[in-house]
């Protein structure tokens, strides 16, 4: 029997349909109106601030509820699309055509990416929306406070959608290189959740074990820190709340790092399922 | 019984050999992508100073140190703001020193909860002290003296601590100037703070004028004058925040003060009055 070639259409093909079941399964719908409720409800506390915080805190509110509910998104929608397959055993009626096991599962990253996309796309665009009324009438309030124009940088602001999509990408390609290897769904997202804190942690783990005595547990924790990525390089968002700025070469660098990670975890997915029992 | 056996190695043996080569990339990648990392940390413009966990672990909670070492740090640290404005309505001072304490721990970035904290403990703090020393009487003014002296020196150590997070902020600089003004009624600590605020690339140009005006308070109008001078060619003639004119009148004042003998006046660099005009009709 001839061999097909691998194909970008066939990757698309199950990419398109993983995005419609994660729809369909009103994951999606779910996680966004509960973001856009926690991005929303920052102007509650409106009445709150004394100095001029207010636009920040509206920034923080939405940019923590963009970080948290993308995180859950990421990590059960990798998980939950991928043992759907398994569990209802379509993935054999997928695999019996010809098509290649790499195509599903870069399919269902591809999948899981477009929807965290849209995820991202539009918690941003309503957080821009909210910081622009929220402006817009402090403006009218206060005019001399804003002799200068605009306070928030909308472009930051972009930029920090992107990177959390960079970040989210890279945390479901981690859930999807352990769910390719799982058994269960269940072991995949608790394991989703505990790679999140690890590499949320990872800097401050690292000041600890710099001032371990034993060498020989400092060598083995930093071998182990090797395996994980460090979150903390994806929190731009505190930097432009707190009025800072984000530079192309800074933007390019997390870029690269997360496209690197994407594309081993993607790989090594890949690898795993190759080699699994169906 | 062979043929299972001969399975389940096979298992074990395909699911060890999958675990190791996965490490082993892993680990070769992380190794690969350390050069990486470091040259973002390095390319951020402030970096970040590292949480102090255990700090903040003693006063909130490990929750709080996971959240904000989770990258939440920017929303914890507004809602302990939140916090520290309930107990500031409330005029209750120990917990709204320990909050403002807290949420400059966690987040020290945002100048708004220094500038702010320290505005609080300099004058909000002095009159709750006061108001429950006095009892609605008068307060004997030593005591006053001494309880404005606490609350300005609380109130500069936190801004003490604001210049290691934001060393170049001439905002910082400038609040310290006037709470050794107003509270302390000390020019002379002020008008060094102004002069350092003035030196910083952010100045409003109003601390270079008030350092001007301290000199001359102290007694010291040469050195007022020198100063003036120094400043007036510096700051844009199309600028009404700048008071060009403003500096130019107060250096005459200053040289008919000091009887400045005519060829040794300032001679203020031209400018050109018709293109002046011109660009504010525009």
């Amino acid at each position: 029997m001839n061999r097909v070639a691998f194909s970008l259409a066939r990757m698309n093909l199950i990419a398109g349909n993983t995005f419609r079941e994660a729809v369909r399964q009103r994951l999606l719908p779910l996680v966004i109106l509960v973001a856009a409720a926690m991005t929303g409800s920052a102007m509650l506390f409106r009445d709150f601030h004394f100095g001029s915080s207010e636009l920040k805190f509206v920034m923080d509110v939405g940019f923590g509820a963009l970080t948290f509910f993308g995180a859950i998104l990421s990590i059960v929608a990798s998980a939950q699309l991928f043992f759907s397959e398994i569990e209802r055993r379509t993935v054999l009626t997928v695999l019996a055509k010809p098509v290649w096991r790499a195509e599903f599962i870069l399919g269902k990253l591809g999948g899981v990416l477009l929807l965290l996309l849209v995820y991202c796309v539009l918690v941003t665009t309503l957080l821009a929306g909210l910081l622009w009324w929220c402006e817009t009438a402090l403006m009218k309030a206060d005019p001399g406070a804003f002799e200068a124009g605009r306070t928030v940088a909308y472009a930051g602001l972009v930029w920090c959608g992107l990177v959390q999509w960079l970040k989210l990408g890279v945390l479901a390609a981690l859930t999807l290189l352990v769910a390719s290897y799982a058994r269960s769904s269940l072991f995949a997202v608790l394991a989703g959740f505990f790679a999140l804190v690890i590499c949320q942690l990872q800097s401050l783990a690292r000041d600890y074990y710099g001032m371990m005595d034993s060498s020989l547990a400092r060598g083995g924790l930093e071998l182990l820190g090797l395996v994980f990525p460090n979150f903390q390089l994806f929190d731009v968002a505190d930097r432009v709340a707190a009025g800072g700025t984000l530079s192309i070469g800074l933007i390019g660098g997390i870029a690269a790092y997360a496209l690197a990670y994407l594309s081993v975890y993607g790989g090594l997915a890949v690898y795993c399922f190759r080699h699994r029992e169906l | 019984m062979a043929g299972w056996r001969f399975t389940a190695s096979g298992i074990v043996n395909s699911r060890a050999k999958v675990t190791v080569v996965v490490s082993a990339v892993l680990l070769i990648t992380g190794a690969a992508l350390r050069p990486v990392e470091e040259w973002v940390r390095k390319a951020e413009p402030h970096p970040m100073r590292p949480v102090r966990a255990r700090r903040i672990n003693a006063v909130l909670g490990q929750g709080t140190s996971m959240a904000v070492l989770g990258g939440f740090r920017a929303l914890v640290a507004d809602l302990l703001w939140l916090k520290a404005y309930l107990a500031w309505s409330a005029c209750d001072l120990p917990a709204t020193e320990t909050m403002i304490r807290v949420v400059t721990t966690v987040d020290g970035r945002p100048l708004c909860f220094w500038l702010n904290g320290a505005r609080i403990m300099a004058y909000d703090m002095t009159q709750w002290r006061l108001r429950a020393v006095g009892r609605g009487g008068a307060v004997p003014t030593a005591l006053r003296r001494r309880i404005t002296d606490e609350q300005a020196g609380m109130a500069l150590r936190l801004l003490e601590d604001a210049r290691g997070q934001h060393p170049e902020s001439a905002a910082v600089c400038v609040e310290m100037a006037n709470i050794h003004l107003n509270t302390r009624a000390d020019p002379a600590a002020a008008a060094c703070w102004y002069r350092q605020a003035a030196a910083l690339p952010d100045a409003p140009y109003y601390a270079a004028r008030i350092h001007a005006e301290l000199l001359k308070r102290l007694g010291r109008p040469r050195e007022a004058y020198a100063w003036l001078r120094q400043l007036h060619p510096t700051l844009p003639p199309g600028e009404e925040a700048a008071g060009a004119p403003v500096v130019l009148g107060r250096i005459r004042d200053l040289e008919r003060a000091l009887e400045i003998p005519e060829n040794e006046r300032y001679v203020a660099p031209e400018v050109d009055v018709v293109a002046q005009r011109q660009q504010k009709i525009d």
